[in-house]
């Protein structure tokens, strides 16, 4: 591994801290245009709050529209997480060290973000309580666990306790790290969240187990999450929707768009923070390989569930069919999923050359997710325009100003929670860096060269 | 034995008046469906009537289907609301409680009749307008869904009635729907399909005309309708039963 | 270890007690599977309807949104009226209701329901009223009325029974003027019926025993004279019989809303239905199929010779074939009826198209049979008491316009009827109104012609009013509807005739009654006079207080004397004629009441503004109903603004793409385009009438309203149009229809 620094490991550590310990221009710039849009975003929920659904653009039949899309997106880029933290962890893909914090923060925003949505999209937010928390046990009042509804929060929530644990718990070696170097209430703050850690071979032993462990754990989250939330759905009996290959397709679409979505982050990192030595080009390299496979394991089903529609020859299933190829902006929408999706990224993701190429595969990132915004919108919203056979209710859904401004606000609301993280913790984790470093050492016992340290599980 | 409401619609004496459009708001506090209302498409009329066009001037037809809840057996709404805010009563009737909801619209998105509808604001009746509220019904607050409930207060009343009346069973006809009750044409007949010498068995069980709408879901509906006859009509079409 | 903290042991322990706690917990039957009793959730279920403890009561009264009179039940609660139903007694509705009579509630209750006496503090016109005393505004009207003796001018709706009886007696009084204002082509059908049946009163048809009718433009089932009627027997004609389904074919220039039920549809241009009759009338002698000598007695002075499908197709705009298929299928009926009605009234040959299509049914011998047309008899109310009249003629109205703009009336009154919305702007009443002296308005609503009052009195809605009525159309036999209030009033208003009673003895010419109450009892008890009815009871007040539990009386035994077997005043052929110039005008305008509006006397009531159209489901507005194919040549699609320009005027309206439009008519329905009328009407819409040129019809002087021709011009602007339906046009999934349908035998 050639492109591998051979810094010391007190430069590793100032490198790597420097965004907690410096606050670049960039930094405040992102901060007050960030800022400024997440205020919108919570002004316009206020709004909704006072007012109600009625100021979204939402009638009937078309009850759910692009908070429900909007939430189907978010619930798909937290799915870096488990992909990056779990299945790499747990195959060993070395390439996985400077990424993962920065996943696995994404995901715990992207998932508060999303949970944002179903919530106030409700007509009485202030009694979604009943939902999820059955206080009432003594009158008999219980959620419907036939539900999605009720199986969906589960799901989310269980894979943000994960999360957040398994941020936390990666993060405890650094943030003992930070509570040597720093003072003041910084100090008292990183002294708590350490919980004593202090480098002892046991407590490492304890860390790494549980970060296994947890790694463990969410691996069956990985593959229920987004079933679940394609369940919301799939358990109707809606044209289109009604379809048993929406679980896996939803999880790998959420795959597809979620490793995007860290790359778009890596380069963010690597621009913002100046972390070229960490975030370097064998890791865009190994990433855009991944997701070759990803993108067109998802493009197979994307496929596949058109060809299932299509081949139901059902008039209920037809009727939405013709909206999605033939329908503005369905067509359109169409064209981004194939090329932003799929024709132009992947392709490109083909060549060594351009996946090392860090400008355009941040820009190829940013494109598969504006593909996959627009085919959660695709799958989701004709789905309930042209329901059945009832022509007389057919009426096309269009958003209005306060939906556009919640999804929008949305994408600030994570980017402003992501700043403010890596004010906090270092969004490339030291430890694991370093444990990397000396893993990659290799020294000469007789004539063969062997990894100076070896795992012990 | 306990009742099965349910509901037959003669396609064929319905002539589109809608005075069970009106009915229905009058008995169950429906609020007033204004222009901006239905510019943003969400009126509410827990009946409502559909006007279908079939050919082509001079040989035109338009064919009228009033559509309340269906009371599906197996209603696909119930299963899918988190929190049992809508529910099946022993009788057969698809109620929906608007304290328990908290308007995830699921139930809408999984209707197929379309007939669930949502309070996109809060309703507004000038005060004086109040004093025509039905007492038995309550108004729907913002943010909840509410359909078509057969009239529940109605039945409600009939039944309490029976019972001080030396606990008898309910005679055929002691419950009528406001919508029924008004049909000019006696198109839509209501009653007790459990009761083999009611109208509404009867006509259920003797017809050839009789279909139900989206049969196919498999949600066995409580509403029965009867087809339209058309004596031009080609034979092949609609020849087909369901 | 620490002392204290919990060792894995003991945390497995506790794992494994609460799981078995929960397992005993399930198996004690909290959770038997059952999810009915396992979620116990049937009483919040219960909870939104729970009962609420108040005292019901149902009265029975009579329906006041239309003339048909039907009978109604209202439910009270507490001292509110809650819910209008039909009387399931009263023979003219059975129990049933349309669409109006439910919104009665809102015309209570309504938040611009004038409160009090209202004094103009402002310019004529210009809305601007104070609130005044009773006392005060009844010493005002008795004012007036002295000194307006012999110039004074009543306008009220067609009064029959006992509060035409009183309205008489006060015009008497007061030497005042007594016109009458109803939809023009009303007093053309009342002519026609009297013409080739010989009665005042409107027939009945006896759709449930009838086998075919065959209709000419009536909107029998939704807006004509007696829709609830109709749309009862209807329902029976339909499938009442278990062998037989009546067959209902219509001929008109519109698809209306009962076209649309119809088997089939004979699109003809518009006025034209006289000569289709005709020609029909000539197919069935040249055929055979019906007496050659009741043919001629049919139609005196006409030689059906001249009038052979061939000659009529092109005028009519159908194919001579279509005409023969009409005729042999009316006669082969047994028993066919046929109607004519609304827009075939409204035209310059109005009255030859309603008579000419009445004398078919003599052809068939379907007059006074069963499944034909039933006469009514006459009301049985004494003879001082008015029997039904026609309202006022345009070509009179023009008379008292002028004596109006003459200055010959000191004082106008007016009661019940909008003309300054219901004739044209052309016929300048508005302006003439100017003239009269004092205007005073017996209202409950600031209409149209309302807002020119001086002074204003706010009277009782129907619920709060007493009354007793013949229905005109009757069953077919005597009966009388007992209007009683079923609450008290809910602002401070009277009763109409208490109102002339109480000014005319202030005026110095006291009436022969009390109160108007004391009319309708005495009434009520010249009723139990005739020792006949539904009623019986030992006393005057039982018996009043039975004929008010029952909603009215009737007499099914007292049916009208024989039926005349020939028309008995001919009435001559006349082709229509059209206002404009073909070449500048190419389309007919064909205004048409609307199914809730009519002619606009409801639009106050959000229920009925809020009420799809049948045909096009649109809401709240005016539109004008274009051909898909008229539409097209013209670049315009459904909430396209057009202008519609006749030689009267102009108006812009969204156009609709009606599917079934004729491509040679622009249907425009009435009932908006109020000045006033409270927040719901206010400003709305447009009033169709604005365009129409007054020509009048040939022979009653009737406004013939749909006799104007119209061109119809993009504006380029577009607006969004409130209608119920999602998409346009709605068509059915030929694979997968909602309605389905059962191909019949002819
Ligand atoms: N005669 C008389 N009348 C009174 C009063 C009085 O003192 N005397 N007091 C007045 C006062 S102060 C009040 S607050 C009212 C109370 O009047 P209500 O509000 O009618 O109170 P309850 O009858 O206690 O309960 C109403 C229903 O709610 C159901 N319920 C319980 N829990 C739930 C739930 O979680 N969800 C749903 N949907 N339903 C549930 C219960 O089963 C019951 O059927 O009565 C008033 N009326
Ligand atoms: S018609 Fe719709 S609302 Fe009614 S029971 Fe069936 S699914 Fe539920
Ligand atoms: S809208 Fe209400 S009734 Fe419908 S699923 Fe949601 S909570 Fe249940
Ligand atoms: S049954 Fe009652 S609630 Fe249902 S549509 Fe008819 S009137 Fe309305
Ligand atoms: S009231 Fe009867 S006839 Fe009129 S639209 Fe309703 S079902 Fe049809
Ligand atoms: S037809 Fe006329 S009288 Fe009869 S219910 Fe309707 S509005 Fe009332």
């Amino acid at each position: 591994m050639q492109e591998r620094h051979s810094h010391s490991n007190e430069r590793i550590i100032r490198d790597l801290l420097r965004p907690v310990t410096q606050t670049s221009m960039m930094n405040w710039v992102g901060f007050i245009v960030l800022g400024a849009l997440v205020t919108a975003f919570l002004f316009v929920i206020a709004w909704m709050f006072y007012w109600g659904i009625g100021v979204s653009g939402l009638s009937r039949p078309n009850m759910w529209g692009f908070m429900i899309v909007n939430f189907v997106f978010w619930i798909g880029i937290s799915h870096a997480g488990v992909m990056i933290s779990a299945i790499l962890r747990l195959t060993q893909a070395e390439w996985r060290r400077p990424v993962t914090r920065a996943a696995e923060v994404m995901t715990m925003f992207s998932l508060v973000t999303a949970m944002i949505f179903p919530f106030i999209h409700t007509g009485r937010p202030w009694r979604t309580l009943y939902w999820v928390f059955p206080y009432d046990f003594w009158r008999g009042i219980w959620p419907d666990v036939r539900s999605a509804l009720v199986m969906d929060p589960s799901a989310v929530f269980t894979y943000l306790t994960g999360t957040i644990l398994f941020v936390y718990v990666t993060t405890i070696p650094d943030f003992a790290l930070l509570r040597d170097r720093s003072t003041g209430w910084r100090h008292g703050l990183y002294r708590v969240l350490a919980l004593g850690f202090k480098g002892e071979e046991r407590q490492w032993k304890i860390q790494i187990i549980s970060g296994f462990l947890l790694a463990a754990i969410m691996l069956s989250i990985f593959v229920s999450v987004h079933s679940i939330v394609s369940w919301d759905f799939a358990f109707s009996l809606d044209p289109v929707w009604h379809s048993t290959v929406w679980a896996p397709y939803f999880v790998i679409g959420a795959v597809h768009s979620g490793v995007s979505a860290v790359v778009t982050l890596m380069a963010i990192m690597r621009w913002m923070f100046k972390f070229d030595d960490y975030i370097r080009h064998e890791h865009f390299d190994a990433i855009g390989r991944l997701l070759v496979v990803v993108g067109t394991t998802w493009m197979w089903f994307f496929l596949l569930d058109i060809f299932f529609d299509l081949w139901r020859q059902d008039p209920a299933d037809d009727a939405i069919m013709h909206i999605r190829f033939f329908e503005w902006p369905y067509p359109l929408l169409l064209a981004f999923v194939w090329i932003f999706g799929y024709f132009i990224p992947v392709p490109i993701w083909a060549f060594r050359r351009f996946r090392r190429n860090i400008k355009l595969m941040f820009w190829a990132s940013i494109m598969v997710n504006i593909g996959m915004w627009a085919e959660r919108y695709w799958l989701v919203i004709p789905g309930l325009q042209a329901k059945y056979q009832w022509t007389f209710d057919w009426t096309a859904y269009r958003p209005g100003p306060v939906e556009i401004t919640l999804v929008v606000g949305s994408f600030a609301f994570v980017g402003f929670l992501l700043l403010l993280f890596a004010k906090l913790i270092p969004p490339v984790p030291v430890w694991d860096e370093l444990e990397g470093k000396h893993l990659a050492a290799e020294i000469q016992v007789g004539k063969r060269t062997v990894p100076a340290i070896v795992r012990e599980f | 034995m306990t009742p099965r409401w349910g509901m037959v619609i003669d396609l064929d004496r319905c002539t589109g008046c809608q005075a069970c459009v009106v009915a229905c708001q009058a008995e169950n506090n429906v609020p007033i469906n204004t222009e901006a209302i239905y510019l943003q498409h969400r009126a509410i009329q827990w009946i409502r009537v559909e006007r279908y066009w079939e050919g082509e001037f001079p040989n035109i037809k338009a064919r009228y289907i009033p559509v309340p809840c269906m009371h599906c057996s197996e209603a696909p709404c119930e299963p899918v609301c988190p929190v049992y805010a809508t529910y099946h009563t022993p009788e057969g009737i698809n109620m929906q409680v608007y304290n328990r909801c908290i308007g995830t619209r699921y139930c809408s998105v999984n209707c197929h009749w379309h007939v669930r509808f949502f309070n996109f604001w809060e309703p507004k009746w000038p005060e004086s307008l109040h004093n025509q509220l039905n007492p038995d019904v309550s108004v729907r607050s913002r943010g909840v869904m509410e359909k078509c409930t057969f009239c529940i207060q109605r039945i409600n009343h009939a039944e309490q009635n029976a019972r001080l009346d030396n606990n008898r069973p309910l005679r055929d006809g002691e419950v009528n729907t406001a919508c029924a009750q008004a049909c000019p044409t006696r198109a839509i007949v209501f009653g007790d399909l459990n009761d083999p010498e009611s109208e509404v068995a009867k006509i259920a069980n003797t017809t050839d005309r009789g279909y139900k709408v989206l049969a196919e879901l498999g949600t066995n509906p409580s509403v029965l309708y009867l087809k339209k006859i058309d004596p031009d009509a080609p034979a092949e079409h609609g020849a087909e039963s369901a | 270890m620490r002392k204290g903290a919990m060792r894995r042991r003991d945390f497995l322990k506790l794992v494994a007690t609460s799981t078995t706690g929960a397992v005993l917990f399930t198996g004690c039957g909290i959770g038997d599977g059952d999810p009915e009793t396992e979620f116990k959730i049937e009483s919040p279920a219960l909870n939104p309807v729970d009962l609420v403890y108040g005292r019901d009561n149902w009265y029975a009264t009579a329906c006041q949104e239309c003339p048909a009179g039907c009978g109604l039940i209202v439910r009270v609660f507490e001292g509110r009226a809650k819910k209008v139903e039909g009387n399931p007694d009263f023979p003219v509705n059975l129990g049933a209701t349309c669409a109006r009579a439910q919104a009665a509630v809102q015309e209570l209750y309504h938040p611009d329901r004038i409160a009090q006496p209202l004094r103009l503090s402002g310019a004529r016109g210009s809305g601007d009223y104070q609130a005044t005393s009773w006392d005060d505004a009844l010493a005002a009207f008795a004012t007036e009325l002295g000194g307006a003796r012999g110039a004074t001018l009543i306008i009220t709706p067609p009064l029959a029974g006992p509060l035409g009886q009183v309205v008489a007696s006060f015009a008497e009084a007061f030497d005042a003027q007594q016109v009458a204002f109803e939809p023009e082509e009303r007093v053309v059908l009342r002519e026609a019926v009297r013409r080739v049946f010989g009665t005042d009163t409107l027939p009945t048809i006896d759709l449930a025993r009838a086998e075919f009718l065959l209709n000419f433009s009536a909107d029998f089932l939704h807006s004509w004279i007696s829709p609830v009627q109709f749309s009862r027997a209807y329902g029976e004609f339909r499938h009442g019989r278990a062998d037989l389904r009546g067959t209902y074919w219509h001929v008109g220039p519109q698809m209306n809303g009962s076209a649309a039920s119809a088997d089939r549809w004979f699109p003809i241009n518009p006025g034209t239905e006289g000569l289709v009759a005709l020609a029909m009338a000539q197919v069935m002698v040249a055929e055979g199929l019906v007496d050659q000598a009741a043919a001629a007695r049919a139609y005196p002075g006409i030689t059906l010779a001249d009038y052979t499908p061939e000659r009529v197709a092109e005028t009519a705009g159908i194919s001579a074939e279509q005409i023969t298929e009409l005729a042999r299928r009316f006669a082969q009926g047994t028993p066919s009826v046929a109607i004519a009605g609304t827009t075939a009234a409204a035209h310059t040959n109005g009255l030859f198209n309603v008579a000419a299509v009445l004398a078919l049914n003599y052809l068939v011998g379907s007059v006074g049979q069963p499944g034909g047309i039933i006469l009514n008899p006459s009301a049985p109310f004494g003879a001082d008491v008015p029997g039904p009249a026609a309202g006022l003629a345009y070509r009179d109205w023009a008379g008292v316009i002028n004596d109006l703009n003459s200055g010959r009336y000191r004082l106008v009154i007016v009661h019940g009827a909008n003309p300054v919305y219901g004739l044209p702007a052309a016929s300048g009443l508005r302006e003439a109104l100017g003239q009269a002296g004092k205007i005073v308005a017996l209202s409950s609503f600031l209409d149209d012609t309302t807002l020119q009052a001086d002074l204003i009195l706010p009277v009782h809605t129907s619920l709060e009013s007493w009354g007793l009525q013949a229905p005109d159309p009757g069953p077919g036999y005597q009966a009388v509807t007992l209007q009683q209030p079923v609450v008290n009033p809910f602002v401070d208003s009277r009763a109409f005739a208490d109102v002339l009673i109480q000014a005319a003895s202030a005026a110095g010419g006291a009436l022969p009654w009390e109160s108007y109450e004391a009319v309708i009892r005495a009434a009520v008890e010249e009723l139990r006079g005739l020792r006949r009815g539904n009623v019986e009871a030992p006393d005057a007040e039982q018996y009043f207080m039975a004929v008010q539990a029952q909603g009215g009386w009737w007499d099914s035994d007292a049916t009208a004397d024989e039926a005349p077997t020939a028309p008995a005043t001919p009435t001559p052929v006349a082709e229509p004629e059209y206002a404009g110039d073909p070449g500048q005008f190419p389309l007919f305008l064909l205004p048409y009441p609307s199914n809730a509006l009519g002619y606009g006397e409801t639009a106050h009531l959000p229920w009925l503004q809020a009420l799809p159209d049948p045909m096009t489901t649109a809401v709240w507005t005016t539109w004008v109903e274009l051909n898909p194919a008229t539409a097209d040549r013209l670049g315009v699609e459904t909430g396209d603004v057009v202008r519609l320009v006749t030689p009267r005027g102009s108006e812009e309206m969204p156009v609709y793409v009606n599917p079934a439009a004729h491509p040679d008519v622009a249907a425009v329905p009435m009932g908006q385009g109020h000045t006033d009328f409270g927040r719901y009407a206010k400003g709305r819409g447009v009033n169709p009438l604005n365009l129409v040129e007054p020509a009048t019809e040939a022979e009653t002087g009737a406004l013939a309203w749909a006799g104007t021709r119209v061109r119809v011009e993009a504006t380029g602007r577009k607006v969004r149009f409130p209608r119920f339906e999602g998409q346009v046009p709605a068509f059915q999934l030929e694979e997968a229809p909602i309605v389905q349908v059962i191909p019949g035998t002819h």
